[in-house]
């Protein structure tokens, strides 16, 4: 609910979606405040219980309220919404929280919990963040963050003469100062540290920039950060990533509250207090309309006489201290041992020194004290300090050499003790650097002293959600994750004043963020999606692709076309269903050129590739190509590969999915680390060449309408290769199929690439066929059981796929000594299944977990995952891939796969993972 | 972090791959003992402190072996794994 006169922002109306319903914020709100000024209070839900969540934060430790943004192929994944601006024409759909998702995989056996983290491979990648511009600033003062710490050691730099760069994470300077109602000198706060702010802007020495987030510090004083230019995924350069060299820095990144855990802590309407501060006074919103408040500290009590002013209902005040008092508002001396309500906060149950009793209450504000955020100061492995005066881990003085922390970021949680701080601590980096330090004092502003009883934990039964792991209890997750931390090195020289190991492993699980910052928070700090660095590469079809109307997606770092649309074709999955169709039947054309391709030369090459593959290579005759595993040290497969032999010691590695940059690394590692002293050459010839598959029944009609002299099978058989020429180009030719489909690709320079592509695009036009894109590629994968990279991903074995057969256990080889172990050869183990859906009841989850059909459906009841779920056209129903326990033995087996982040269900029968020619006899012809 | 890639001199650290202890030099033989490849595939975590590791530099292809203080984040010299000589 909005409050009249409240709020520091003064943007005009805007209008956006959240979950399908059109509401209007202010610009200047967040997301989180522009729902909350509608009376939105559920913005996300955890994962496995459905159980609502509100926002908690009004900053970057926010893990419940995240969202998806945008649409179509301009989204972005997992936004922050208490820190997203809201725009014009944003459109957001809640997601399960963030945390949730990572907690509720641990759950899961090893296996499992790798899975979602894998990058998609069967789809467009749409987390599209990528940094689009790279820039780099010097500076003789960095300072990060400009809440009253920041500002002030700015101008203290300033004054000094020192070339001054100021960066902030908001869309604001200010920090703390805009969302709290203090006084510095006469003014209020905000207004004094707009006033500074000017005045540091009209300086020639100083540059400031706004949601710029210090990322990572390196030596030699060299810190990464990304600023945001746009939040729309519409726009395509939305982040530029800055290296600044500096020659000292001051860090002000402030701190965090932290929450008291209790028992059903997470109800929306639950908050920490300064987030409360936050919404009122910077967002001018209300969470709602009957407050509590439970603090151990004063700086809490605040809260309560903040919205007091603002007419809105103090119902209580629970605060553990012995004596507190606050005017005309109860309080009890005692904590909250339960809460009630779903959607929204009802009523909370206090437990106090006379008793116990139901407080009805909309809106309840937590604190358990602060924690300066560590994630920049942990970056060279310094373990934190423990304050015994404030209860928190503080940076050491020296953990980065040339930065000096300052302000909330180092423990001094008053005003004018930031203020001052910020003033001593610029002076500091000012003498480090050699120039002087000006005369210069900070303002008056309020001097509280922080006092705090240190609860942490209310001791009642129930679930407390919250600490470091979200969707898991601190219950559950307590006995392990304490093992975890106390085992940390970077905790050997914390000194605190706690009787033993556990108090300590209890406070530091409660605090939010732990002392280990630097993991906790700093993914979300701020969004940088997957691979944000690596270039997108284009097929030598590209152009010709895109001059037909076909969408491009990016899969791993190529732009491929997903389909070539025909007219009147309405959906992308019917486009997708006439490719297929028409590679079955007829012919089909596509770009492979992405595919992997390594050339091995040298006197050694055939012994390096018996060493490097788990079948034996050296047997292979000159133009044939053999099929092959390579595992990783572990045991476990990296990829699968087709080698084709071009004379004695020259050969190319076709890798099944694994992109060039891992197969060469892996290949480098073998050779350069293995076998130092073998005559092998390696080289990445993936973008040397361009390559076309062709395949479907009528592949030879079309190989022989476009090459100059006709081929047969006695010529080129299957797992064939021979050099031809088409219009007097040399190609090459090669009898490899990874659709179940009699198939041949042909390979020409990259110069000629898009020209055959055209004329093969036609020549298959003139036999009832055409061009594919990589959506009716992965089905066709799927329809024939073959994994695509991210099933893979270090975590399967030879056996899972039931093809330990094809290992030459006589040889060494990489991944020999562990595969064979029993572990590795286990039948309990996840085995590779076909799974097909119900007849007529629509389509699969793109993912899921396996549970028994009618069974319970709990984290150890589950039977496998589903990693590729495809609509099949050529048998008309549902399937998919995936891995269940045992699965081999368990054909014919009836099982739901749920999709763990969205809920959806469906019905599904385990079997056989090939269902499009069994036996494997088409692609020989 | 900057390290000094044997082929192309000092490079960002996000040129680099980290692949961990350069254990990986010493590839037991295919008969050893389980608890020397146990080793082998996972090395205990070394405690802060000079270490010898692994890194990729891949725009030049070589694997380095690094000696570097995890202490105090110092990189102390690299070589190419190939003339390693641990
Ligand atoms: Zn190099």
């Amino acid at each position: 609910m909005r409050l009249a006169g409240k709020g520091r922002h003064t943007g005009g109306p805007v209008g956006f979606w959240f979950n399908g319903t059109h509401y209007n914020g202010i610009g200047g709100d967040t997301l989180a405040s522009a729902l909350l000024a509608n009376g939105v209070t559920t913005m996300g839900w955890t994962p496995t219980q459905h159980r609502p969540l509100g926002v908690m934060t009004a900053g970057v430790d926010e893990v419940h309220a995240r969202v998806n943004i945008g649409k179509g192929d301009a989204k972005r994944l997992n936004v922050n919404a208490a820190t997203l601006p809201i725009y014009d024409g944003l459109v957001a759909h809640s997601i399960v929280s963030n945390a949730g998702i990572k907690s509720f995989t641990s759950f899961l056996s090893p296996l499992m919990a790798k899975a979602p983290e894998l990058p998609p491979e069967n789809g467009a990648q749409q987390d599209f963040e990528l940094i689009s511009d790279r820039a780099w600033a010097f500076c003789d003062v960095l300072v990060i963050g400009a809440g009253p710490a920041g500002l002030m050691a700015a101008l203290t730099a300033a004054e000094a003469g020192a070339d001054v760069l100021v960066v902030d994470a908001d869309t604001d300077f200010g920090g703390r100062l805009l969302s709290d109602a203090e006084h510095i000198e006469s003014q209020s706060a905000h207004l004094w540290a707009q006033s500074t702010v000017e005045r540091l802007a009209g300086m020639d020495n100083v540059r400031m920039m706004l949601r710029t987030s210090v990322q990572d510090v390196q030596d030699q004083g060299v810190y990464t950060a990304v600023e945001r230019l746009h939040d729309d995924p519409r726009i395509a350069h939305r982040q530029t990533m800055w290296r600044i060299v500096a020659k000292g820095s001051v860090l002000c990144t402030g701190s965090y509250e932290r929450p008291i855990l209790f028992p059903n802590n997470d109800r929306p309407g639950i908050m920490l207090a300064s987030a409360m501060r936050s919404y009122l006074h910077r967002y001018g919103v209300a969470p709602g309309k009957r407050l509590t408040v439970f603090a151990n500290n004063d700086a809490a009590h605040q809260t309560a006489h903040d919205f007091a002013d603002a007419g809105v209902h103090i119902a209580a005040i629970i605060d553990p201290r012995k004596g507190v008092q606050a005017g005309d508002i109860p309080v009890y001396h005692g904590a909250v041992t339960n809460t009630a309500g779903r959607n929204v906060l009802k009523s909370i149950t206090v437990t106090h020194a006379k008793g116990q009793r139901d407080i009805v209450t909309d809106c309840l504000a937590v604190s358990g004290g602060w924690n300066p955020a560590l994630s920049v100061s942990g970056q060279f492995g310094a373990a934190p300090e423990w304050h015994a005066e404030t209860h928190s881990f503080c940076p050491a003085a020296g953990s980065v050499p040339g930065m000096v922390a300052a302000g909330a970021a180092r423990g001094v949680f008053d005003t004018f003790g930031c203020l001052q701080d910020g003033v001593l601590s610029a002076n500091e980096v000012l003498v480090d650097i050699g120039l002087d330090m000006p005369d210069i004092t900070a303002p008056s502003a309020q001097e509280t002293p922080y006092s705090l009883h240190p609860l942490w934990l209310v001791e009642e039964k129930g679930p407390k959600w919250g600490g470091p792991k979200g969707d898991l209890s601190f219950d559950e997750i307590e006995p392990k994750h304490r093992k975890e931390i106390l085992a940390d090195p970077r905790l050997s020289g914390v000194e605190t004043t706690w009787s033993d190991d556990e108090d300590v492993a209890r406070a530091l699980l409660t605090a939010m963020p732990t002392p280990f910052g630097a993991e906790t928070v700093q993914p979300d700090a701020v969004d940088i999606g997957p691979d944000a660095q690596a270039p997108i590469r284009t097929l030598p079809s590209n152009d010709a692709c895109a001059a037909l109307g076909a969408p491009l997606g990016r899969y791993g770092d190529w732009l491929r076309p997903s389909y070539l649309p025909f007219e009147g074709e309405d959906t992308p999955l019917a486009a997708c269903a006439r490719e297929v169709a028409m590679v079955r039947s007829a012919v089909g054309v596509s770009d492979v050129s992405y595919q992997t391709m390594i050339d091995v030369q040298g006197a050694d090459a055939a012994v390096f590739l018996d060493f490097v593959c788990a079948t034996t290579v050296s047997e292979t005759q000159t133009r044939r190509i053999h099929p092959t595993l390579l595992l990783n040290e572990d045991g476990t497969l990296m990829d699968s590969a087709n080698i084709t032999r071009l004379d004695e010691a020259h050969f190319v590695v076709r890798a099944t999915t694994a992109s060039d940059a891992d197969m060469m690394r892996h290949l480098d590692f073998a050779a350069q680390v293995l076998c130092p002293d073998l005559d092998v050459q390696l080289a990445n010839i993936t973008e040397s060449s361009a390559r076309f598959v062709v395949a479907g029944p009528l592949t030879r009609d079309l190989v022989n309408k476009v090459i100059d002299a006709p081929i047969n099978d006695v010529l080129l058989p299957y797992l064939g290769a021979r050099k031809a020429s088409i219009g007097g180009t040399a190609c090459r030719l090669a009898r490899v199929s990874s659709t179940g489909e009699y198939a041949c690709e042909i390979a020409v320079s990259v110069a000629f690439g898009e020209k055959l592509f055209v004329y093969l695009a036609r020549a298959a036009a003139s036999l009832e066929g055409g061009v594919f894109g990589a959506d009716a590629a992965n089905v066709l994968r799927i329809e024939k059981g073959i994994l695509a990279a991210r099933d893979m991903g270090g975590i399967v074995t030879p056996y899972d796929l039931g093809i330990a057969r094809q290992m030459d256990a006589s040889k060494d080889y990489i991944g020999r000594a562990r595969v064979l172990r029993p572990d590795l050869n286990d039948a309990r183990r996840a085995q590779l299944v076909g799974l097909k859906g119900v007849p007529n009841a629509g389509p699969l989850p793109a993912s899921g977990v396996l549970y028994v059909r009618g069974g319970d459906r709990s984290p150890e009841t589950v039977q496998g995952r589903v990693t590729s779920t495809c609509h099949s056209p050529s048998r008309g129903r549902e399937i998919g891939l995936g891995f269940l326990t045992q699965g081999r033995a368990r054909y014919g087996d009836k099982l739901v796969m749920v999709d763990p982040q969205t809920g959806t269900e469906a019905d599904v029968d385990a079997g056989y993972h090939v269902f499009y020619d069994h036996k494997g006899e088409v692609p020989r012809g | 972090m900057r390290i000094p890639c044997p082929n192309c001199g000092t490079r960002d650290r996000r040129e680099f791959t980290f692949q961990g202890d350069a254990i990986a030099l010493d590839r037991p033989a295919p008969d050893a003992p389980d608890a020397l490849w146990d080793l082998y595939v996972n090395p205990p975590k070394s405690p802060p402190g000079p270490v010898l590791d692994l890194w990729y530099h891949a725009p030049c292809g070589t694997w380095a072996v690094v000696h570097r203080d995890t202490a105090n984040r110092n990189v102390i010299s690299a070589k190419s794994a190939r003339e390693a000589d641990t």
